[in-house]
């Protein structure tokens, strides 16, 4: 079923349209006609969301491992954005920022398995895409989740986190009709099987139900001749899956959606490639003896004091789950192709934060904010679109929000920082300064004190840390240009604009932290 | 079966022991959460977390007692049942106490969680065994006991009322 356009929605897409034309280059203003007179109405909205992937890490942003041959394919269709940048390094302050179109300091979830400020919970994706389109939202990372049970009133369609996993489900908050309160307090208080703090509140039950999970975790280790580091499983709730059932659902999903519902907004955010690393054994032997040797850097002030070759061997674990995760989107987009749905569908193609695997630190539990934790990738084909456009100007997850509510034909409300990308609506801003803001251990309720804050300018990024123990009120400066890997810090040196970018990022700083000062 | 079973004033202070460490230990931990909450959820969503919480204790104190009167059926009636206010609180006590420190100590070590369950539980049961021996040995612990767990009745008047409250608000949560 395709539906009609009103007047009043033909104008505003003659609105964008001459916005588009005026504003863009020709190539620009081709694709947004394309996508709203193609299909006789707005597009679907497919965004794919892969947790933990780095752009740095990816052979389609010039890594030199093979990692992601299916999204260079992908790229050849589509709008590829090589400066893209997370709001934040976990998953809870990126994926809000995705979702809200706010940095972390705003939003204000920014500690692990926060909550995004009650205030500005109506403003959400689910929402300002608006009730035209069928919203249908699924992740598999509890994080994740809990803000979608945030959202619960502007989404259509909900799965539980669990759905494609190798067992029922274990949350006891999808158990209740309630599942919103149910969620928070069962899976979030009383059964909580979080590292930290990791108290549940429920004395004996809680326990109980921790050693289940954990005696199961153990279970799904070996006897899997398909993984033989054992399955991929989600470490927040001791669940295991196989990618490729996970990708199989989605390819019902999307099938279900596309026949039943149009147009449809989905939203899939996938736990995989986030450690632990278990690919399916076809991708093992994969870069074995590739010779390819990491850059060595210094061990960041604040390491875990991991070795470089205990990295490197993580780094090629990581690699080769990437690779078995590109294997796994090409089979969806495979999907999508036969079924027709790149002529009238947008697909979005993102990750909420990147990984780390130098510098001493393993993971994205860190206070810094180089380019390999918030570096990652961004791709958007637009209906129709059959030819590669390349983006180097910094973009942020914040301006993927106003770019999909656009894409609907809808408006942001006013007072967003939000851009709609460029090439697709919106223009290439290269004075523009992106944010990505880390206060994982800082009170949500309170001024920001313990603190990293990078901000990307043109070439220049700066990075400041305030309120760590031996690293306290200290500032870095790297030229992105010159130096993609950040070890030039160019602060010693005195640069002629570090000044105004110290002063840019601590006003913004201040003003973020304004409205939590005692008055 | 009747006759096997303690009097019916013995029960009732091991069961508020019971309520007392099981209600309070979630109690503890629900007003460290309500400041992170306050911001987050409304008002009606953070009673509805209590109502879940409190619904669970009572589930929880009611599986310890109907644990501990299994027990007292099984055994001998002079080794349990003539002396259930004593030796049940002692046991609740020991017992839910070990819980809480398990917790504790293991809230950021997941693996060593599950490794170190069978240690813990056969120290468990030894440390209730050695507890009750010293409590049928020594008069004034026994009368320590039961002065405490007669004064923890007083809970169970905030303690029933609150959770037929929350029963009934998960009830209405979940109709339809």
């Amino acid at each position: 079923m395709s539906p009609s356009i009103s007047r009043r929605e033909l104008l505003k897409m003659l609105a964008l349209l001459s916005a588009g034309a005026a504003t863009s280059s020709w190539t620009t203003a081709r694709f947004l006609p394309a996508s709203l007179t193609d299909s006789n109405g707005r597009p679907n909205i497919i965004l794919i969301v892969t947790d933990t992937t780095s752009a740095t890490n990816m052979s389609l942003y010039g890594y030199p491992r093979h990692t992601t041959p299916i999204l260079e394919k992908l790229a050849e269709r589509s709008t590829v954005f090589h400066s893209h940048y997370s709001g934040g390094s976990f998953t809870t302050a990126g994926t809000a920022t995705l979702l809200t179109g706010m940095y972390p300091w705003s939003h204000r979830a920014i500690n692990q398995m926060g909550l995004v400020d009650r205030k500005i919970i109506a403003e959400n994706m689910f929402d300002l895409i608006g009730n035209g389109y069928y919203r249908f939202a699924f992740t598999q990372n509890m994080a994740a989740d809990v803000l979608l049970g945030q959202f619960y009133r502007d989404i259509d369609q909900h799965l539980p986190t669990t759905s494609f996993s190798m067992r029922p489900d274990p949350l006891m908050g999808n158990r209740f009709n309630d599942s919103a309160v149910a969620f928070n307090t069962y899976d979030d208080f009383l059964f909580d099987m979080k590292n930290d703090p990791g108290i549940p509140g429920s004395l004996l039950l809680g326990l109980a139900y921790k050693a289940f999970h954990l005696r199961e975790e153990e279970s799904y280790r070996y006897g899997y001749s398909n993984y033989p580091l054992g399955l991929p499983i989600r470490k927040d709730v001791s669940m295991a899956f196989l990618n490729e059932t996970v990708y199989d659902g989605l390819k019902s999903e999307v099938s279900d959606l596309w026949k039943k519902h149009s147009p449809f907004f989905a939203y899939f955010h996938l736990w995989s490639p986030h450690e632990p690393y278990h690919p399916n054994k076809t991708f093992m032997n994969l870069f074995n003896k590739d010779n390819y040797k990491p850059i060595e850097k210094p061990n960041a002030p604040l390491d875990q004091g991991i070795s470089a070759s205990d990295l490197n061997i993580q780094r090629l674990y990581y690699d080769r789950y990437i690779a078995n995760v590109d294997h796994e989107i090409g089979t969806l987009l495979d999907f999508i192709e036969q079924a027709g749905l790149f002529e009238n569908s947008t697909i979005v193609y993102t990750s909420d934060h990147g990984q780390m695997h130098e510098r001493g630190i393993f993971g994205h539990v860190t206070p810094y904010l180089y380019e390999p934790l918030v570096h990652i990738p961004l791709m958007i084909s637009a209906p129709g679109q059959n030819v590669r456009r390349d983006i180097y100007t910094p973009t942020s997850s914040i301006d993927v929000l106003p770019t999909l509510v656009s894409l609907a034909g809808r408006q942001m409300p006013a007072g967003g920082i939000g851009k709609i990308l460029p090439d697709l609506g919106g223009t290439q801003d290269t004075g523009r300064s992106i944010f990505s803001v880390e206060a994982k251990t800082n009170s949500a309720f309170a001024p920001l004190t313990k603190t990293t804050i990078a901000m990307i300018k043109g070439d220049y990024k700066l990075i400041y840390y305030k309120g760590y123990l031996g690293y306290d009120d200290v500032f870095e400066l790297y030229n992105l240009s010159e130096d993609i890997e950040e070890l030039r810090n160019l602060v010693s040196k005195n640069p002629s604009n570090l000044a105004s970018l110290k002063e840019e990022l601590l006003e913004n700083l201040a003003q973020a932290n304004r409205p939590f000062e005692k008055k | 079966m009747k006759t096997r079973l303690p009097k019916f004033q013995d029960i009732v202070p091991v069961y508020a022991i019971i309520s007392f460490i099981i209600y309070g230990w979630t109690f503890v931990l629900f007003f460290w959460k309500v400041p992170s909450w306050l911001d987050f959820l409304t008002p009606a969503e953070i009673f509805g977390a209590f109502s879940y919480g409190v619904l669970t204790n009572l589930v929880e104190s009611m599986i310890v007692i109907l644990c501990l009167l299994v027990l007292c059926v099984l055994l001998p009636p002079r080794t349990m049942r003539e002396t259930f206010a004593a030796y049940g609180s002692v046991i609740a006590i020991i017992g839910l106490g070990s819980v809480m420190l398990y917790q504790y100590q293991y809230r950021a070590v997941r693996l060593d969680f599950a490794s170190g369950l069978k240690p813990w539980a056969i120290a468990t049961v030894l440390a209730i065994l050695l507890s009750v021996f010293l409590t049928a040995r020594i008069k004034v612990l026994k009368s320590i006991i039961l002065n405490i767990s007669d004064r923890m009745v007083i809970f169970l008047y905030i303690f029933i009322p609150l959770s037929i409250i929350c029963v009934l608000d998960v009830v209405v949560r979940n109709l339809g």
